[in-house]
């Protein structure tokens, strides 16, 4: 009897102590941590994503809000948990601002995490009130040069903050920065013409656009966005090479075995390339990414994150 | 005037409020004050600090000025018993997983209790909560607590 | 008559046997999870949008909004049994609930809260049907200035909360403003307060404070007390229903608690969170049992609770006819309709009739069923608190350990409930009262949110709060009451209402 308990012990703690191959990843639940809680951007990308990666790994891929510090908790946390594939991190523009904008963070996004995917996108916007005397980008920046124009953001260091003071950096502008808590009062506020204009993702003003509320100028990506290809871009009507969108990648503890992150990635890749995942992410105002390589989303997060300190060392701004 | 404590309720409020006063002006002078039309991020805290240790002077004075009720007795045993067991279970939750942690929590309280001797109906009781809360939290509502924790390997 | 049809509609939508069905497990899902304090509606309707997808666009958001009005529901059982405030608006419910629970009338308190939470229900599902149109209106009409003066009312009236000498409950007062501040600051994104801890970035969860000071600081108060005395804590039960007079009493504070509810729940910058305060506090200011409020008057239990149900469906009016989030809920319902294809707006009603009207009339099936659920279960509820002290406190504070945990995921919140209820506990030796210092918690951020903003869109001229009407209005309001209560001639009765018990 001892015997046997002995080989069965020692055959445990061999298979344990084997690496985790990617042929049998995944063997439990997956856990992915998103830094915002439940009901944002973040959170219904995350599950339409989780959703889907379960059904093709057959294992459930668990959503772990843990909100705070513009996606900071939710990074911090996933920095330390165990790298075998079964932690994943969403993470967005936020993070990628947040790494020159906090003078301290407990994490390095770049140093902890390996990027396995980039998702997908949202465009941002370039709205006006209703009964501003603009029809497009030229008339906007031509009448922020004769008086002093607000424009409201969902929050100091937002992406739609840098997306206002990249724009008004390149048109050679000075705007009054009104900054909100989310996006969902800053564009009540521009639908009853409390402020002149904003920066907002497509799916939060698209609404009041539709009602005539709110004027949408022009999408700030360089394409125009497949859910509503007849707005402008503000690359094609002013300030050519402008862009500044809300996007979002799939990254891993960077203790992840290569091959657990190469399997992640043809996942995501085969995910975000069926149509339903399509529609679904279309029917939240944003658009699917082109298959990429994990190669191709670590040079682009890198390169949205220098992009991002040089702006917000000439904006100076800095969160404590 | 001689220190002389008449009322220990209203003496204690002051004392409460001077000390959160004191401690939000100590740490908030890093913050910029602004003026009262820009305002800055240490305007309003610094505003608030100065109100509070008003009332709370206003209290403290009423405290040595007229009689009040005493405090009565402090019930220190049962405070430590049930915020400590629930400061255990905030700890373990995520590391020992969420019916063992329940099982501190549990035990952890109910000996706050004068009444907390062994009995079976309330151990049945006890599991039967541990049960509930592992199928309703965790199987049915699919919250993200661990049954076994990180100290298990999952 | 349009608006017949347009209902008849409604009701052959909502009343198909899957829609019916749907309704139901939305509203049992909403009371379940508002009676588990610190579950919210908002993380069970994320939770559950996938499954939505693949049902009918009426049935999902019938099966949603059912989770949302039978949360707010559920969340005053535990408020008024065992003191345990899992969202803002239970905190006044707790007050006279929870006295009227100690004294063996916790069927009544929960039979008052249903009652008047169906009463609200119903004559907002008609407010909704009747006026949605021209009351979205006035939403837009709200900017920062007019929310800030709002918001100052608000603050106002939380003296009227307060028992107990006037200048310690300011100083809670000031002290909850305080706590609003932790936390990252709007405007120039300075953290605050936060002691470099990343959890303390977005300040501090309402639930963690509440769980603390009301479900900890009430359980180590009770047990100070001895076994002989916490035996006590329910006396026997005295009757389930309310008598005729009782239901008499509760039919004007219901009336006002509902109009109320209504108007700040049309408000979307978050004129919601004020509707039960208000509506208690200008109860305890004009009802004929003034005095009994705070020690259990039925009248305090009645009109938070309607406006509270009020308040919560009103809010679907900027949602459904402006496509205007007024909270997370409303923001989670647009997601469900633009997913199932659906752009919310004033164009649904007219093309999509089946689904406006539908949603409307299931609105008042679904509080229908509630009452019909929930009378039934308050003879199970009460007999739930008689148990004996000893065995049912465990239990409490599990559930407290659980709530604030779900909130963020975070242990951190659990930490610093932990600090909260050691102060919960001071509080009630030293006879601080609780519930204005809540409110003041609600409301300081915002106050400040919206006075720094007006400015900044005004250019820094406080002139603002004067010139725009609403804004204006609202402030004269504030100063009426101020005098009201710090007239010399008025004075005196004040002081009977403050220094009594």
């Amino acid at each position: 009897m001892i015997r046997i308990s002995r080989i069965l012990l020692t055959l445990v703690l061999a298979i344990s102590a084997l690496p985790v191959c990617a042929q049998n990843f995944p063997t439990k639940p997956m856990r992915l941590i998103v830094g915002f809680p439940p009901g944002g951007g973040s959170d219904a990308f995350a599950r339409t994503l989780g959703q889907r990666l379960g059904d093709q790994l057959g294992q459930q891929v668990v959503v772990d809000n843990r909100p705070g510090a513009n996606g900071n908790v939710g990074a911090e946390v996933a920095a330390k948990l165990p790298a075998d594939g079964h932690n994943l991190l969403l993470i967005s523009t936020s993070q990628a601002i947040n790494v020159s904008l906090y003078a301290k963070l407990n994490y390095d996004l770049l140093k902890d995490f390996t990027p396995v995917a980039i998702i997908g996108a949202v465009p941002n916007t370039v709205v006006v009130k209703a009964d501003l005397p603009v029809k497009n980008v030229k008339e906007y920046i031509a009448l922020a040069k004769t008086r002093k124009l607000t424009y409201a953001s969902s929050g100091s260091g937002s992406p739609e903050h840098l997306a206002g003071e990249i724009f008004s950096a390149q048109a050679g502008i000075k705007m009054v920065h009104v900054p909100y808590k989310g996006s969902g009062q800053s564009v009540i506020d521009l639908a009853g013409g409390q402020v002149d204009s904003g920066f907002n993702t497509l799916p939060s003003v698209i609404n009041m656009a539709k009602q005539g509320k709110v004027k949408v100028l022009a999408v700030t990506t360089l394409k125009r966005s497949n859910t509503s290809p007849d707005i402008p871009t503000v690359n094609e009507t002013g300030l050519p090479n402008y862009e500044m969108s809300t996007w979002y990648a799939l990254v891993v503890p960077s203790a992840t075995p290569p091959e657990i992150v190469q399997k992640l990635n043809e996942e995501v890749n085969k995910a975000i390339a069926s149509t339903e995942i399509k529609a679904r992410l279309f029917a939240l105002g944003a658009d699917a990414a082109e298959s990429n390589t994990t190669t191709k989303a670590s040079a682009f997060i890198r390169n949205e994150i220098d992009r991002y300190k040089s702006v917000i060392q000439k904006m100076g701004i800095k969160n404590e | 005037m001689s220190f002389v404590i008449r009322d220990q309720k209203n003496f204690w409020t002051g004392v409460l409020y001077i000390g959160f006063a004191v401690a939000v002006l100590l740490v908030g002078r890093g913050y910029n004050f602004g003026s009262a039309s820009r305002m800055g991020p240490g305007y309003f805290p610094t505003v608030l600090a100065g109100l509070l240790f008003f009332f709370g002077l206003l209290a403290l004075i009423r405290g040595m000025r007229k009689e009040g009720a005493p405090i009565g007795p402090i019930a220190w045993k049962a405070a430590a018993l049930v915020l400590l067991s629930m400061a255990a279970f905030g700890f373990l939750l995520e590391r020992a997983g969420l019916p063992i942690s329940l099982v501190v929590l549990i035990v952890g309280c109910a000996s706050a209790s004068d009444r907390f001797r062994f009995e079976w109906k309330a151990t049945m009781l006890a599991i039967g909560l541990i049960l509930f809360c592992v199928l309703v939290f965790i199987k049915g509502l699919g919250l993200p607590m661990p049954v076994l924790g990180s100290w298990f390997g999952s | 008559m349009e608006i017949f049809a347009n209902l008849w509609l409604g009701l052959q939508t909502a009343a198909s046997f899957s829609n019916l069905f749907y309704c139901l497990i939305g509203v049992v899902l909403g009371t379940a999870i508002g009676v588990l304090p610190g579950l919210g509606p908002v993380a069970t309707i994320a939770m559950l949008l996938p499954i939505t997808f693949g049902l009918q666009p009426v049935t999902a958001l019938i099966m949603l909004s059912g989770i949302f009005y039978g949360a707010q529901y559920g969340g005053s059982t535990t408020a008024i049994l065992v003191n345990l405030p899992g969202e803002t608006s239970s905190v006044v419910t707790c007050i006279d609930g929870y006295q009227l629970a100690k004294q063996g009338r916790a069927g009544k308190a929960l039979a008052t809260a249903a009652i008047s939470s169906f009463f609200a229900g119903t004559a907002v599902t008609l407010l909704i049907a009747l006026f949605s149109p021209p009351l979205a209106g006035m939403a837009l009409k709200f900017g920062p200035a007019e929310y800030f003066s709002l918001m100052m009312l608000g603050l106002v009236a939380s003296v009227v909360l307060a028992r107990g000498s006037l200048p310690n409950a300011l100083g809670m007062i000031v002290l909850g403003l305080l706590l609003g501040i932790v936390g990252t600051d709007v405007n120039s994104g300075v953290a605050r307060f936060s002691f470099g801890a990343s959890e303390l970035a977005d300040g501090i969860s309402f639930v963690v404070v509440a769980m603390g000071v009301f479900g900890l600081g009430e359980v180590v108060g009770n047990l100070e007390q001895g076994s002989k005395e916490r035996s006590l804590l329910v006396k026997k039960v005295t009757g389930l229903m309310l008598t005729k007079e009782e239901f008499k009493s509760i039919i004007a504070p219901m009336l006002r608690g509902t109009l109320l509810g209504s108007i700040l729940g049309i408000l979307p910058g978050g004129g919601s969170s004020l509707s039960s305060f208000s509506a208690y506090a200008l109860e305890k200011k004009i009802s004929k049992n003034s005095v009994n409020f705070g020690k259990g008057a039925i009248e305090g239990v009645a009109a938070p609770e309607a406006a509270n149900n009020a308040g919560a469906q009103a809010s679907f009016i900027p949602m459904l006819t402006l496509g205007i989030p007024s909270n997370a809920v409303m923001a989670l319902m647009i997601g469900a309709m633009m997913i199932q294809g659906i752009q919310p707006g004033p164009q649904v009603i007219t093309e999509q009739p089946a689904l406006f009207w539908g949603l409307v009339a299931s609105m008042w099936i679904g509080n229908l069923l509630l009452v019909i659920l929930n009378l039934p279960l308050i003879g199970l509820w009460v007999k739930m608190v008689s148990v004996p002290y000893h065995l049912l406190f465990p239990a409490v504070v599990v559930f407290c350990g659980i709530g604030v945990f779900s909130v963020s995921n975070s242990s951190f919140d659990v930490y610093l409930m932990v600090v909260f209820g050691l102060l919960g506990y001071i509080f009630r030796k030293l006879d601080c009262e609780p519930a204005p210092m809540m409110l003041s918690f609600i409301l300081g951020p915002m106050i400040e949110e919206f006075l720094r903003r007006a400015l900044l869109i005004a250019d820094g001229d406080p002139m603002v709060f004067l010139t725009r009407p609403i804004s204006a209005s609202l402030l004269g309001i504030c100063a009426v009451v101020i005098i009201i209560v710090t007239l010399p001639g008025l004075r005196k009765k004040r002081e009977e209402v403050f220094v009594e018990d």
